[in-house]
């Protein structure tokens, strides 16, 4: 274990091209021959297609084609995202027409698709399809859409809940009790990556294989989903992740827009793309979140906690997104709740519930971010029940490190870590005393600032037991990778974990170049590409270190043995008289005859290259990896705020976090990692809000109204960390993507009702200036 | 979001937009600094046939001071004002406003012009032309030359009295009276978004110390800046004081019309008008009173 500050230090090179322009995004492809493809889709949010009369869009300048859902049916097959659930879950298949079939369920489900020789030629035709819709009753919010006679986002099903699970573990204590409780309303958000979402599809004739440019995070998965919506016969689907502007989850979803791409190109039989506009982005992208949790926290006059009672619902939209499910964000949330805390006992219920909004999915920290918002926003409020001091509270309840490893009140494993140390290590980073002083001192002279705490566990690169037992049917749990040596002395390394900008590239070169004891520069890294790189889930969950990378430093093994047989081969010795070691092998008896990597390069592709026979030709390694156990993560944020008092405007003073993500490979990228989710989770806390009104009609469709945080809006963040490595991970690795935006919203929320010294009935985001300062009129 | 098709020309002279705007006048629209229209017709909220570029047109652009004020040409980029060295010497209030309009890289295209004629509430050039007494040239080929009143020329929401064959011009400002203390203050969620409420304010006086013309204008409250005038009638011809203020913000609070969107309710925008009034005023008077310098 160690700790200590790292300095911010630059980024990697490999954002350098990126950064200046010269990286080859989805927009930037161009093949021959290429049409372009603009969705008119649905203004209203629940409504019957009665017509489509789309002769004027198919007789437009520069039109292709013009496909309406009715022309689909057959060809094409709905997303259907499945779930295998156990006696204490239900869950409602729901089948997602890629063109909307008969029906709109949300303002922006694609209605008809138009094909054209230009983006601006298919946009003009596509204000020619003439729809005649009849309007049905919608429902908007949750609690509305579980109300008797709500009116049914589908038809086939009895009532609009998608999903519903219970957990109970343990009984509360009998003796007496003190009890806080509250309500937590995380608002709708969205990843809003710089680049929006999109596919270029072509059908290569000759070679009978249909490739798909995506933004994806899923390259592998995106695939199994366009070979089950299409027949497709002897044809192969190979999809391709450009350089990517940004994933944050919301691009692990597969778009029924990319499965409509894919049949355009060998329907019409010339390469058709579709760039997603910001204004579709918001309209019909995932959306993430929107979910409400009530919640009693039971503990003794001690402050030590005796129980957790909570209920989630959450409003998931109109169809089950692929491959994760409505259920995502009610099983996370009920994962995440009981924290880095000893919990006797947790009672929970979740429910998704269908309404007539864009579907949601994956958005960075999922359900973990309700976790502490509510866990920790009951925290603060026992603390001030009993008078004890909010961080005084949260060290008596913290799992100690005696008990690692442990269990949770949910039934996750915690592999690693010291909680109690990374509290205190914060506090003393902090100045944690004199911040309280401060406060103190600030409040005499009428000026309000808060202090908000968030401890909190991330679990990463969840393994496949984890997704069995989630009943995550389409998603592996498993990451691969494949290292290949080429004839002049260099490695290929393909991993099937592809970045969406994280700088993975740069963390993979140093992982396997610290491996195999050579330089970075003799290593190149592929990703994102199906038929480069080796089967595997995708970068999701904080995964790309622990899956990505477990599979690396398993395959680098494999490749120290494949060395070591054709090091045997050239000097015919048994292949234990060798080890590998930095970069050569070397005969154990005279450990001067050593041969390296060029040297083995040139032998294994020249003209005395032996034929082995337990393998093909080449230096070529493969390894699947399912890490043995989910790595648990954690951290601690502390932010200082103030609060205009006549304004209700927050002002981030002061934020500081020690993090605990393992061994750090690339700590550069770590902080990056951390203070980008931090930026975001502040975004949620006091920005960020997707607004539907009570009809389904969306009101925030663009980044006027979508108010992401500005640079200005962002404090320095200050950073120290502990390495604890996990006794159960290859490398000891643990994951990191996540983590900040896990806690910040918590952090803000709690400062911010803390400077108010408030317990309202209900804590809602964001935290606007209006609602601040409601709450601190309501408390006067 | 691709623009419905437009055509497009660029008039070299006044002449030959005046000329076009004649013949197109309700099919065009006047292209400056494109930093909303450019929007408007990507998301074809705006479907004009013909889009009257005016940029090349030098005339157009420019700051040009004399003993009547200050012109400053409708073609103005803001970031022009804003490294002018001479504005905060010339017209203290435009020159603490123009750093809240948007942000830099807007404001390297965005004109004087085009926030005129534009015309949103919650604009800060509006407010400025409100509450300095600016005036406004409009030409065209069948009224000629016609200058209008800022309070005449703003009537609502994205409307002015420009007729549609107009092209504004310029705005001319007089000159700041000596010894005024300006203040300009808005609230917004992020710095360079539309402020959710704004006060302006300028305050000169007596020898005896009485204040003589008080201005307070308020914007993004109402369908319009505009002038707080019960509010200017209680302080006009008194001495300053703190209470005073308070009380005049209140007043101002009761005279503007806010609205109710996705940001803020009607009721937190009054709220915060009455709290930047007052917070305007004391920093305009502490800037007539010379002791405040920044």
């Amino acid at each position: 274990m160690a700790e200590g500050v790292t300095q911010p230090s630059p980024g990697p090179e490999e954002l350098h091209p990126l950064v200046l322009g010269r990286g080859r995004f989805l927009d930037d492809l161009h093949v021959p021959g290429m049409l372009h493809a603009a969705f008119v889709r649905s203004p209203h949010p629940a409504a019957r297609i009665e017509t489509i009369d789309a002769g004027a869009a198919r007789a437009a300048r520069g039109v292709a084609a013009v496909l309406t859902g009715a022309d689909l049916p057959g060809e094409v097959r709905p997303i259907r995202t499945r779930i295998a659930t156990d006696s204490r879950a239900t869950y409602r298949c729901t089948d997602w027409p890629v063109l909307a079939a008969g029906e709109v369920r949300y303002v922006g489900e694609a209605v008809a698709v138009v094909v054209a020789e230009s983006r601006y030629l298919a946009e003009d035709a596509a204000a020619l399809v003439d729809i005649a819709y009849a309007p049905q009753p919608a429902v908007s919010a949750a609690e509305a859409a579980l109300g008797p006679g709500a009116p049914r986002v589908h038809d086939g099903l009895s009532d609009n809940r998608l999903f519903a699970a219970t957990l109970e573990a343990g009984s509360p204590a009998a003796d007496p009790v003190v009890s806080v409780k509250g309500r937590f309303r995380h608002p709708r958000v969205t990843g809003a990556a710089i680049e929006n979402c999109g596919a270029l599809a072509d059908f290569r004739a000759n070679e009978r294989e249909l490739v798909l440019w995506s933004g994806t995070q899923i390259p592998h998965l995106l695939r199994d989903l366009i070979r089950d919506c299409l027949d497709l016969g002897d044809i192969a689907v190979r999809v391709i992740a450009p350089d990517v502007g940004g994933g944050f989850g919301i691009k692990m979803q597969a778009l029924p827009e990319e499965v409509v791409l894919a049949h355009l190109a060998l329907r019409l039989r010339r390469p058709v793309k579709w760039t997603e506009d910001r204004l579709e982005n918001f309209l019909a992208s995932f959306h993430a979140r929107d979910a409400v949790v009530e919640a009693e926290l039971a503990a003794g006059p001690d402050g030590i906690l005796r129980g957790l009672r909570a209920r989630a619902l959450v409003n998931a939209g109109a169809y089950s997104s692929f491959p994760l499910s409505v259920a995502l964000e009610p099983l996370t949330i009920a994962s995440a709740l009981p924290g880095p805390y000893r919990l006797p006992a947790f009672a929970y219920e979740g429910a998704a519930v269908a309404t007539h909004r864009c579907p949601v999915g994956a958005f960075r920290g999922v359900g973990f971010t309700l976790g502490p918002m509510v866990m920790e926003g009951l925290m603060d409020r026992l603390a001030r029940k009993l008078g004890i001091d909010p961080l005084e509270l949260r060290a008596r309840n913290l799992i100690p490190p005696a008990d690692m490893p442990a269990t949770s009140a949910a039934g996750a494993l915690y592999d690693s870590g010291d909680y109690p140390a990374l509290l205190a290590l914060t506090a003393r980073a902090a100045g944690y005393g004199a911040w309280r002083e401060e406060q103190a001192c600030a409040r005499i002279s009428g000026r309000l600032l808060g202090i908000g705490i968030a401890c909190f566990v991330e679990p990463t690169g969840m393994n496949r037991a984890v997704y069995r037992r989630r009943g995550m049917v389409h998603v592996p749990g498993t990451d691969a990778a494949r290292l290949t040596l080429d004839r002049n002395g260099q490695i290929e390394a393909a991993v099937s974990t592809p970045t969406q900008g994280q700088t993975q590239r740069h963390a993979f070169k140093r992982l396997l170049a610290q491996k195999l004891g050579i330089s970075e520069a003799s290593i190149r890294i592929a990703l994102g590409d199906t038929a480069r790189t080796p089967y595997g889930s995708g970068t999701f969950a904080s995964r790309s270190m622990v899956g990505g990378g477990g599979a690396l430093l398993t395959a680098a093994e494999r490749l120290e043995q494949r060395l070591i047989a054709f090091a045997a081969a050239r000097w015919n010795l048994p292949a234990n008289a060798l080890r590998y070691e930095a970069g050569a092998v070397a005969q154990i008896e005279a450990p001067w005859e050593k041969l390296d990597l060029a040297a083995l390069a040139a032998f294994a592709h020249g003209p005395d290259a032996p034929v082995l026979a337990d393998a093909e030709p080449g230096i070529v390694v493969h390894a699947t990896y399912d890490s043995p156990i989910t790595p648990v993560s954690a951290a601690v944020h502390l932010a200082l705020v103030e609060v205009e008092k006549d304004t209700g405007k927050v002002r981030v003073l002061r934020y500081v976090v020690a993090e605990d993500c393992g061994p750090m490979v690339d700590p550069a990228g770590v902080e990056g990692q951390i203070r980008g989710a931090i930026a975001q989770g502040i975004g949620s806390a006091l920005f960020e809000e997707i607004i539907y009104d009570a009809e389904g009609q969306l009101l925030t469709a663009s980044l006027l109204d979508y108010l992401l945080p500005s640079a200005t809006d962002i404090p320095a963040i200050e950073i120290v960390h502990m390495e604890t490595a996990s006794p159960g991970t290859a490398g000891g690795l643990k994951g990191v993507g996540e983590s900040g935006i896990i806690g910040a919203p918590a952090a803000i929320a709690g400062a911010v009702l803390d400077a108010l010294e408030v317990d309202p009935e209900e804590v809602r985001l964001p935290l606007t200036p209006e609602r601040v300062r409601t709450l601190s009129v309501d408390a006067a | 979001m691709k623009p419905a098709p437009f055509a497009w020309c660029a008039p070299a002279t006044l002449d030959e937009a005046l000329d076009l705007l004649a013949g197109h006048a309700d099919a065009a629209r006047i292209l400056a600094g494109g930093q909303t229209l450019g929007p408007l017709l990507n998301m074809r909220l705006a479907t004009p046939s013909i889009l009257i570029d005016i940029n090349g047109i030098g005339e157009l652009a420019g700051l040009h001071p004399d003993s009547a004020g200050l012109t400053i040409g409708a073609l103005t980029r803001q970031s022009t004002l804003e490294d002018d060295p001479k504005l905060a010497a010339l017209q203290p209030l435009i020159a603490m406003a123009i750093p809240h309009i948007a942000h830099r890289a807007i404001r390297n295209r965005g004109t004087v012009g085009g926030s005129l004629a534009h015309a949103d509430p919650a604009a800060e050039w509006p407010a400025l032309a409100t509450l300095l007494g600016a005036h406004l040239l409009a030409r065209s080929k069948s009224r000629g030359r016609r200058l209008i009143g800022a309070e005449e020329f703003f009537i609502t929401h994205l409307t002015t009295a420009l007729a549609p064959d107009e092209l504004l011009c310029e705005v001319r400002v007089p000159p700041s009276p000596p010894g005024a203390g300006y203040a300009m203050l808005e609230f917004a969620r992020r710095h360079g978004d539309f402020a959710l409420a704004g006060a302006m304010v300028r305050l000169t006086s007596d020898a005896g110390g009485k204040l003589t013309d008080p201005r307070l204008v308020l914007f993004g409250t109402g369908r319009r800046a505009s002038r707080a005038r019960r509010a200017e009638a209680m302080l006009a011809g008194v001495s300053a004081g703190t209470a005073l203020f308070a009380a005049a913000a209140a007043t101002a609070a009761t005279e503007i019309d806010p609205y109710d969107d996705l940001h803020a309710s009607a009721e937190y925008r009054r709220h915060l008008a009455a709290v930047l009034a007052s917070r305007a005023l004391e920093e305009a008077l502490a800037r007539m009173n010379g002791k405040r310098h920044d």
